[in-house]
């Protein structure tokens, strides 16, 4: 659905996308992860026509776009990490005006509008003047204004930046909604765990590159060694940390307070065997297990970090 | 159509809701109401013990009215249009406004139909200071009408001034400033251009043959006195005195300066607010053009 090919940008002499290739099928959920100032703004900004690269060709459905092309296309929805909103504009008037510069008739603006609305939990609030909603509700809301042209791709820049928990958990069901009806969406965020739980497929930019993609339970199995191991006792014990820190198949170990993290090179057996030994030695555990593969992690190993 | 466009909608729905309008409304119209107040007692007051009152001294205050009004209008329209596409572009609007499928004329005719409906709501909220010229006569409805669409006419040069500044500069400070200085240079600025050709060719001329009186015969800026049909304040002054019957002064004013066709002088009003209307659709096209350049950074 989205094709980027060897797409290149700078500004002045500092080259911020170099040979940047992407591929995202329709229906997919991308994520794109990097350090402040990579160029994933940049990337969506191309994608959506408001700036234009150096070189590279851009294909949506298939089809290559000029960059004027993208603007207008109304199958492209754009959400920007920053975004104002009028005084003195009540929420349906503002959803009202843009489905007008989208487009829609007159008797089908309301219609539409209390669709999108309903979609993002805003429908008490259309009395309300826009910019006194909280940032949770702008946020909805222009998600809502970019659904309004009903787009096949649907770029989101840091949609969830600044939100509380449960304002991203909002935008997190929302998206899935999204995902069920098959739109292709690209969002770049910070917030990694919501990615690995909210995406299909995952991008890891660096430098001026894309460093990793692919679907995310691939990206998480990336982590050259074991899954880390995470160990809870119920007391902290020197001669116990000692006594792992001297085990042959424990490497890295750290230690925060009652927890010890540490990288085991062994099977499931020996890993049964230290538990058997430590709980012999008087430990007191109360958890032993494996780390899943943890996004963050990826990130800042393969990142230089901010 | 303008009823239809979406952004003069929404400009109009946030404008009216604005305390700022009801004070720009009432700001205006005391000014003028005081004017009127002051020429009134200036005209008919001195002349309370008795003698005759000069009707005609009236069609004067219709010529002051107006000019005052005018001079309103270049202060305000700058102001509205040189934030249209910067105020966008700061409140961070601008990007989800351009990535609907709208064309950018769409957005530049809405924002400018917006600021010259704020002028048609001033000048008819003025009119009946306007029309206490009725009251000695001399001045008709069609006039009336007449200065109205001048004056319409005129802000829309004028805002398509303010328009192209909003879209070359980054700030709503820098683009109004700028524009201004344009508004200043039109309106001042080819006066003084001509006031000195003027005295430069009259003290070349009074070197030569040593004789003030002869340079006064002999300056003849021909041609060059058309520079005034892209001033509004001169196309606004050459209406009124027109429309007062003053036509000769003002031709007068002119051959004095210089020659130029015969054509011209009787149809200056109307040739005036052609060239600068050309001008504005000019512009207005160059505004189009630079918002739908996709910027580089």
């Amino acid at each position: 659905m989205v094709e980027i090919q060897e797409l290149c940008k700078k500004y002045g002499t500092h080259i911020v996308l170099d040979n940047m290739n992407l591929h995202i099928e329709r229906g997919q959920t991308y994520g794109l992860v990097g350090p402040n100032g990579v160029g994933k703004t940049t990337l969506i900004k191309i994608l959506a026509g408001l700036l234009e690269p150096e070189y590279g060709r851009i294909k949506i459905g298939g089809k290559e776009t000029t960059t004027k092309e993208r603007r207008s296309n109304l199958k492209i929805g754009y959400m920007p990490d920053y975004f104002g909103v009028y005084q003195n504009l009540k929420l349906y008037e503002y959803m009202e005006f843009y489905a007008q510069m989208y487009g829609y008739r007159n008797k089908e603006i309301k219609n539409v509008i209390m669709e999108q609305l309903d979609l993002v939990h805003l429908t008490s609030k259309i009395e309300e003047n826009v910019d006194i909603l909280s940032r949770g509700m702008k946020q909805r809301l222009c998600l809502a204004r970019c659904l309004l042209a009903r787009p096949e791709v649907l770029l989101l820049d840091e949609p969830a930046s600044g939100l509380d928990p449960r304002a991203r958990k909002d935008i997190c069901q929302i998206l899935h909604h999204l995902q069920e009806q098959q739109i292709t969406i690209l969002i770049s965020s910070h917030i990694l765990q919501d990615l690995s739980k909210m995406c299909t497929h995952i991008g890891i930019m660096d430098g001026t590159k894309m460093v990793v993609q692919g679907p995310v339970e691939d990206i998480l199995r990336i982590e050259e060694e074991a899954k880390p191991l995470c160990i809870r006792f119920t007391e902290v014990n020197a001669n116990l940390f000692r006594y792992l820190e001297s085990y042959a198949l424990i490497q890295d170990l750290k230690v925060e307070g009652t927890q010890a993290t540490m990288r085991f090179q062994g099977s499931e057996v020996e890993e049964a065997n230290l538990l058997t030994q430590l709980i012999q030695n008087g430990a007191g555990i109360c958890y032993f297990a494996r780390e899943e593969g943890n996004l963050e992690r990826i990130f800042l190993q393969i990142t230089k970090g901010d | 159509m303008i009823m239809n466009n979406p952004i003069f909608k929404k400009e109009q729905t946030i404008r009216t809701r604005s305390p700022k309008l009801m004070i720009l409304l009432v700001a205006f119209n005391i000014g003028l109401l005081l004017l009127m107040i002051l020429s009134f007692l200036t005209i008919y007051g001195v002349k309370r013990t008795g003698s005759l009152a000069r009707y005609e001294d009236t069609l004067f205050l219709y010529i002051l009215i107006g000019i005052f009004e005018f001079a309103l209008m270049l202060l305000i329209v700058p102001t509205f249009t040189a934030g249209s596409i910067t105020g966008e572009k700061e409140r961070q609007t601008f990007d989800t406004l351009i990535t609907t499928n709208r064309r950018p004329s769409t957005i530049v005719m809405g924002k400018l139909g917006a600021s010259v409906s704020m002028m048609v709501l001033l000048i008819v909220s003025s009119l009946p200071i306007l029309a206490t010229v009725f009251s000695a006569g001399g001045v008709s409805l069609i006039d009336i009408i007449r200065y109205v669409v001048t004056f319409l006419l005129e802000s829309i040069f004028i805002g398509s001034i303010g328009m192209i500044c909003s879209v070359s500069c980054k700030s709503t400070t820098k683009s109004t400033v700028l524009a201004y200085i344009n508004v200043l240079l039109l309106v001042l600025g080819t006066i003084a251009i001509l006031g000195a050709l003027y005295i430069f060719i009259g003290k070349q001329i009074n070197t030569e043959m040593n004789d003030y009186n002869a340079v006064k015969e002999v300056v003849d800026l021909k041609y060059g006195v058309c520079l005034l049909l892209l001033n509004p304040l001169v196309t606004i002054v050459a209406l009124l005195f027109k429309q007062t019957g003053n036509v000769g002064v003002f031709n007068d004013y002119l051959s004095k300066v210089g020659s130029c066709n015969s054509f011209i002088l009787e149809n200056w009003v109307e040739i005036s607010i052609f060239l600068q209307l050309s001008v504005a659709v000019i512009l207005l096209f160059l505004c189009i053009k630079k918002i739908n350049q996709v910027p580089k950074s």
